[in-house]
């Protein structure tokens, strides 16, 4: 357990408790030690990889921002966490906020940067509450603000509340939102790493991902590396598995542990006699993972290598019971409903996904669904930002994997899993 | 086979009859006319008889009104876009409920030539071709007709559409197929 | 320069430029709806999808997006981007009304043509379509917002581009509404643009609705006359009335976009009450008699008085062509004249200025979009060149510093620094200004450090404001500036250069006081209404009632018309054409747009139908262009110029006129800027004035003051009230705030007027605005001052 290693029910762990259990010494050591180009290398040796669901190596865009590029720079916090079925940004932020501190001023010394803003949902609210207070705590303690701990480096951190919608998590549209305009992505390039916030240098990371680097430092890139079961991993990962299991929630274990391990031996397994029909590895935005599969290692390598992705690593379990275009149908209305606007994929190629979904489940529709949603799938794929791809995946693995159940909706007229007397979900 | 047949019986008919061959065309033709004589003619005695035309016949043009009793033309000037003769002319306006319509709309018929491309070209259904073909005039400004003259109180060829009921102008989200209007006010879903 | 193949065929471009345009440069058009030239890529339609075969990027990507690099082997037809951008028609027909027919777009919609293109016929979308309501957005833009199709155009012209805040994008995803908060008129100067950009029938042109249809107007390329920028239109006509007026593209001059003074004002040419038939003491006559009885009159007056007692009158909105055939007739005749100009202030402050600019490099908009440093002194843009100000912005939004030197209160879309200076204040400034190593740095903070790092510099000038020896200070202040400073000139009419140019020293006010004197009895008028703009109507008017004869050639119906002997209706720009030469000396043609007459709307019978008969012409007899008139008197008084027809008035012109030798139409003319005098002439003193008095300044408001858009019924809804602006604190000693109703005592009469307050504004100075009511008809004279016992509250 490296990073809810303090984790307490019911609160948070205290600046001291942080402290006392090595907080904030890696934060010395790299402001007294390293200089800002060793902490960089240390990052990018340990493979260290975002863990916000794109999976680019951290070290890599931390090298983005040269030496002699403009300032002030600023550190993004990625606190967003709105992608369906992720919630370890929130249990972490619950069990150790000061260990995302500690990450947000080292990797702000290592790049430069002055300023630091933890963007978060309007739903944590009480996480908002909460980070401003141990901001404060922080500050006074010298750890946050002018001179810290005396040795000429300067960082602010700051609390900003979103102001809603999904969009928000993409990082260009997060930096629009922080600067007051409409939250619609950018086009990279130019990078945000030369030109993000207020045309500024700005490095923006997942909470996650920021939480591993002062065990980085304080540790080791090989110790780090070492954590990982997989060779291409580096470092553990906080699993969420919801869904159908016995014992639903946010595992913290090593990088590439088989999805089986973490489904029937964390998670507990499915309820009570029931069988698993398929999987999201990741969050909502990847493939549905058949049962044949379960033995992939859950790491970025890894599930690129049978065609999927890491994502957020959320594990999002369905059962027999599950009808799967209901599921997907559930994925699309969530999609389509959180589109930006901006392209034209994304804004109505969702909704005619979405469309032909609910006829399918409400059993109005016709034979050459199918194949229109696959053209439709494979359309979405180039839109201007990664939420429309993303919504692409469960789609295409819909029809993919399950092609004889969709068949069967149009067939019978209706969803064939639906008891008498339901409600269309 | 047929030819050959003929030509045997001609070169047989010339070699027995020779100059008796011309009396039997002659003959032939006389028989023709008194078969004929007792048969009843077929010809019309228009117009004390007056033939029904079908109902796609291409006549006088007229401007129907939809189901409801509203004219369908919305003066999109399709129809004088169209019209090889350049015979319709219109000017559009816009109706106190909003609606677009005719102001003035006129047809020459001195130039129609009753192609029924603009009946073709229509979106609304509004101007078609009637089998009447009586129109006569003395004047050839008599020719010239004008909305109030096409304009007629029925629905013409077609009896159910209304292209009212598919344009998304007027009253906003009240027609099959469209949703409520969008209140751009509240970012909820 | 990257050199790629597109279809095949290989092409090689400037760096810079995106494969969409690389593309078009070899005559192959790839749909696009959101892509537009001014407004960069957006990347939003996803409709110019094309194939990327070989090179540094490879599959299926956005042309607009992507620069053109070296090695790139584009696809156009490939059926990977072919199928895709015919889903994404697909999409936007998804929710896309069934508008066509009601749909004024239809035509010329760019929606139509990539829709046809792509070849989308069947409905395959199963679900309801999304809905609307539309918003009141003025009265020059009509909104129907489910035509909409997103493309973010409008957004990113009215907000980015242009500056101006209340239209936007409201609400999320496929229920974006680009709208105002409120239904309202759009605040923008500029906002009939919209209707240009929109590629549905989104946003449609409000006066011009269900008017006619795109194939039936008569459309040809012409110029917009409302101002010295000289901006290249299109115009439409149908049925003898101007129905449209749309921006029309020039790289060199308006880039994509005109103003909306520009594109509402041509309604002066539908007027109703604009002459139409020739009249004589008011009764309306044939051309012949009218012909006749001018010549008549104009030999009379010759006999009895010599050929200096008639005066010509010419104005700074006549034509190129008519300016020369008047000057030569006047050559010939040996008329005094052509006045060109009010006074003898403006017409030297005319030529200071076109001197002074043409001696420090001449700007044009370009060079203001291109300029690192702005100055603006005596100018207003939004109000008297408005496109100005959107040159202005672009050149802000790269980075460019822009300070004003002005008593208006000016608005413009951008931060900027302005200093309320005038007379001897700006003279000052200016001079220290030259002298001094922070130049105006005092009036103008920030400047020093703006300058430091700017290369190119424009200074912009206008004469309406500033007077005669403030305009010399301005010329010596930018020859100080060294570097690479240009001057922009902005003058008051469109063709004003050329008057400038053709000018003899007679005035319009030199003419009035031959005429106290008795020694001019009889008044040409080409194209000219003394009565717009003069402070002193009083003078004016006893002037031109003891004239034995008023001849007036025009189209406008003016008030020298009505007081006019003989009237000799003259042609439009529209019906005639004409050459025009603008700000920065372009010379520019614009093309007939129509044969002219009385609109079919004015003529239809009782019913609302046009009339039943046989006719050989339409009604209303054809005006003939002023410089056609004017060749035909001449040929009756046996002056004949020799010149048949337009090609011949240029042979002669460019004989006759160095400014006009080898210039080509679209060139600019290389002008020497004809002596002005270094004395020139007396500048006339300013009036004393007690500290109960202000200085009265007249100025001119984007919608309201132009001579020919305040005969536009179109820009009625738009015009301003009367306005006078005050100092702020002078104002709040006095116990005035802004909103409060005054009457100012002018003359014999009382004039009413709406506050106005602003820090800029000089203390002893008092800015007034006829706005709407022209300058009042009942004023006999506005004076220099005005006094605080001339002002009462409401």
């Amino acid at each position: 357990m490296v990073l809810l290693r303090n984790r307490k029910p019911g609160r948070i762990a205290t600046l001291e408790e942080y402290k006392a259990s090595g907080g904030y010494k890696a934060l010395e050591r790299a402001l007294r030690e390293l200089s800002p180009g060793d902490v960089c290398a240390m990052v990018l040796e340990s493979g260290l990889q975002g863990r916000g669901g794109a999976g680019f190596p951290a070290g890599r865009k931390w090298m983005g921002i040269a030496p002699d590029a403009p300032k002030p720079r600023y550190l993004i916090a990625n606190a967003d966490e709105m992608e369906p079925g992720t919630f370890k940004d929130r249990v972490l932020l619950h069990a150790d906020p000061h260990q995302v501190l500690e990450g947000m001023l080292i990797a702000g010394y290592a790049v430069g940067a002055s300023q630091g803003i933890i963007f978060v949902r309007p739903a944590y609210g009480r996480i908002a509450e909460i980070l401003e207070r141990e901001v404060e705590l922080a500050r006074r303690a010298n750890l946050v603000g002018p001179n810290i701990l005396s040795s000429g480096f300067s960082m602010d951190i700051k609390v900003h509340r979103s102001g809603g919608r999904y969009i928000c998590g993409e990082g260009t549209a997060q930096i629009n939102a922080i600067m007051g305009l409409r939250p619609h992505p950018r086009e990279t390039p130019p990078r945000t790493t030369e030109k993000g916030l207020w045309s500024l240098p700005t490095l923006l990371h997942n909470v996650e991902t920021l939480a591993c680097v002062p065990h980085i430092i304080a540790n080791g890139p090989e110790w780090f590396k070492g954590l990982s079961r997989s060779p291409s991993g580096s470092g553990t990962k906080l699993y969420c598995v919801s869904g159908a299991v016995s014992r639903p929630g946010c595992y913290e274990l090593p990088m590439g542990t088989p999805l089986r391990e973490i489904i029937y031996q964390h998670g507990g397994g499915l309820r009570q006699g029931r069988h698993l029909k398929a999987c999201l590895p990741g969050g909502a935005s990847t493939r549905f993972l058949s049962p044949e599969e379960l033995d992939v290692e859950m790491d970025f390598e890894g599930l690129r290598r049978i065609g999927n992705r890491l994502g957020t690593g959320a594990v999002i379990v369905l059962d027999d019971r599950t009808c799967m275009v209901k599921a997907t149908l559930n994925l699309i209305r969530f999609f389509s409903r959180e589109s930006c606007g901006w392209c034209t994929p994304c804004r109505e190629g969702l909704n005619f996904a979405r469309e032909l979904l609910e006829r399918l489940e409400e059993g109005s529709a016709s034979f050459d669904y199918p194949e229109i949603l696959r053209e439709t799938a494979r359309g979405l794929c180039n839109a201007y930002c990664p939420l429309a791809p993303g919504a692409a995946q469960p789609l295409e693995s819909l029809l993919d994997l399950f092609a004889e159940e969709v068949m069967d909706h149009i067939k019978k007229g209706g969803c064939p899993m639906k008891q008498p007397g339901q409600q269309r979900g | 086979m047929g030819e050959k047949r003929e030509g045997r019986s001609r070169d047989e008919a010339e070699r027995r009859e020779g100059g008796l061959h011309v009396l039997g065309a002659i003959w032939g033709g006389f028989a023709t006319t008194l078969k004929h004589l007792f048969r009843r003619p077929i010809t019309q005695q228009y117009p004390e008889v007056r033939r029904s035309l079908p109902e796609r016949a291409r006549g006088r043009i007229i401007l129907t009104r939809d189901p409801k009793g509203d004219e369908r033309c919305v003066a999109c000037e399709l129809c004088s876009a169209v019209c090889p003769v350049s015979c319709i002319s219109m000017q559009a306006a816009q109706r106190e409920d909003g609606r677009r319509y005719a102001l003035w709309f006129r047809i020459n018929f001195a130039r129609c030539i009753f192609c029924g491309l603009c009946e073709e070209a229509c979106p609304t259904l509004a101007i078609q071709l009637t089998p009447d073909f009586e129109m006569i005039k003395a004047d050839p400004l008599d020719l010239l007709y004008e909305k109030e003259d096409l304009l007629v109180d029925h629905c013409g060829k077609n009896t159910y559409y209304d292209y009212q009921e598919h344009c998304g102008t007027g009253e906003k989200g009240m027609r099959p197929g469209e949703l409520p209007p969008v209140d751009p006010k509240t970012n909820l879903p | 320069m990257p050199r790629l193949t597109i279809d095949g065929q290989v092409i090689e471009v400037p760096p810079g430029t995106k494969v969409i345009d690389a593309a078009e440069a070899l005559g192959i058009v790839i749909p696009r709806l959101c892509y537009h030239p001014a407004l960069g890529p957006a990347g939003a339609c996803r409709l110019c999808a094309v194939s990327f075969l070989d090179g540094p990027v490879k599959g299926v990507l956005m042309s607009c997006s992507i620069e053109a690099r070296d090695g790139m082997v584009v696809s156009t037809e490939h059926p990977e981007a072919v199928s895709f951008r015919k889903q994404v028609i697909e999409w936007l027909m998804m929710n896309h009304p069934h508008d066509c027919p009601v749909c004024d777009e239809g035509g010329h919609c760019l929606l139509q043509e990539v829709t046809v293109a792509s070849g989308h016929c069947r409905r395959r979308y199963p679900g309801p379509k999304r809905t609307f309501v539309d918003q009141d957005l003025g009265p020059f833009v009509q909104q129907e917002m489910n035509r909409c199709i997103h493309c973010w155009r409008c957004r990113r012209f009215y907000q980015d581009y242009a500056g101006y805040r209340d239209f936007g994008a409201l609400g999320i995803g496929w229920r974006t509404y680009f709208g105002r908060a409120t239904s309202g008129v759009l605040e923008s100067p500029f906002s009939g643009n919209l209707v240009d950009i929109c590629p549905t029938g989104a946003l449609t042109d409000k006066p011009s609705r269900f008017m006619a249809r795109r194939w039936d107007v008569e459309r040809a390329p012409s110029l917009c006359i409302h101002c010295s920028l000289g901006c290249n239109v299109t115009v439409s006509a149908h049925l003898r009335e101007i129905v449209q007026v749309e921006a029309r593209y020039n790289g060199d001059v308006n880039g994509h976009f005109i103003c909306d003074r520009g594109r509402y004002g041509f309604d002066y040419a539908n007027h109703p009450l604009r002459p139409r038939s020739p009249a004589v003491m008011g009764e309306e006559t044939s051309w012949s008699k009218a012909i006749a009885q001018a010549v008549a009159g104009i030999e009379e007056v010759t006999r009895a008085h010599g050929p200096k007692a008639i005066g010509v009158v010419s104005s700074e909105r006549a034509s190129l062509e008519a300016m020369v055939t008047l000057s030569l007739l006047c050559e010939e005749t040996g008329w005094e004249g052509p006045a060109f100009f009010q006074d003898e202030e403006t017409l030297v402050k005319n030529r200071l200025l076109a001197q002074v600019a043409l001696s420090h490099g001449i700007a044009g908009l370009r060079e203001v979009e291109k300029a690192d440093l702005i100055l603006i002194v005596g100018t207003d843009p939004i109000c008297e060149a408005p496109l100005l100000a959107l040159a202005i912005r672009q050149a802000w939004r790269r980075g460019a510093w822009v300070g004003a030197l002005d008593p208006r209160p000016i608005e413009l879309p951008l931060t900027f620094e302005q200093s309320g200076l005038w007379d001897e204040e700006l003279k000052k400034a200016l001079l220290k200004g030259a002298q001094r190593e922070e130049g105006l740095e005092e009036v103008l903070p920030g400047w020093k450090e703006a300058l430091d790092r700017s290369r190119e510099i424009v200074v912009i000038l206008g004469p309406t404001v500033v007077d005669i020896s403030s305009l010399r200070r301005c010329g010596e202040f930018v020859s100080k500036l060294g570097k690479k400073a240009r001057i922009f000139p902005v003058f008051r009419g469109p063709n004003s250069l050329a008057a400038s140019a053709l000018s003899r020293e007679s005035t319009f006010r030199s003419l009035a006081r031959k005429i106290r004197e008795g020694k001019i009895k009889a008044l040409l008028l080409v194209e000219a209404d003394p009565f717009h703009g003069t402070k002193m109507r009083g003078e004016l008017e006893a002037s031109i009632r003891s004239l034995e004869l008023t001849i007036v050639i025009d189209y406008l119906p003016s008030e020298v018309v009505k007081r006019a002997h003989i009237l000799i209706p003259s042609a439009t720009i529209y019906e005639g054409g004409g050459s025009f030469i603008n700000q920065e000396g372009r010379l520019q043609r614009a093309s007939p747009v129509h044969r002219g007459g009385i609109p079919l709307r004015r003529n239809l019978q009782g019913n609302l139908r046009p009339p039943r008969t046989f006719a050989k012409g339409p009604p209303g007899e054809t005006a003939k262009s002023s410089w056609q008139v004017l060749l035909e008197l001449g040929e009756r008084i046996g002056k004949g110029l020799g010149i048949e027809d337009k090609e011949d008035i240029w042979k002669v012109a460019r004989e006759r006129f160095p400014f006009l030798w080898q210039v080509e139409p679209g060139g600019r003319i290389s002008w020497e800027g004809g002596g002005v005098q270094e004395e020139a002439m007396e500048e006339e003193e300013d009036p004393s004035q007690s500290s109960q008095e202000m200085r009265v300044l007249l100025v001119t408001s984007t919608f309201a003051g132009e001579e020919l858009s305040q005969y536009s019924s179109k820009l009625d809804p738009v015009r301003n009230e009367a306005r006078a602006f005050f100092n702020e604190e002078v104002a709040s000693q006095r116990g005035l705030r802004r909103g409060d109703r005054i009457w100012i005592r002018m003359g014999d009469v009382r004039v009413p007027f709406s506050v106005k307050t602003s820090p800029k504004v000089p203390s002893k100075l008092l800015i007034l605005d006829p706005g709407n009511e022209g300058l009042w008809r009942e004023v006999r004279e506005v004076s220099k001052t005005i006094g605080w016992t001339e002002i009462e509250r409401a």
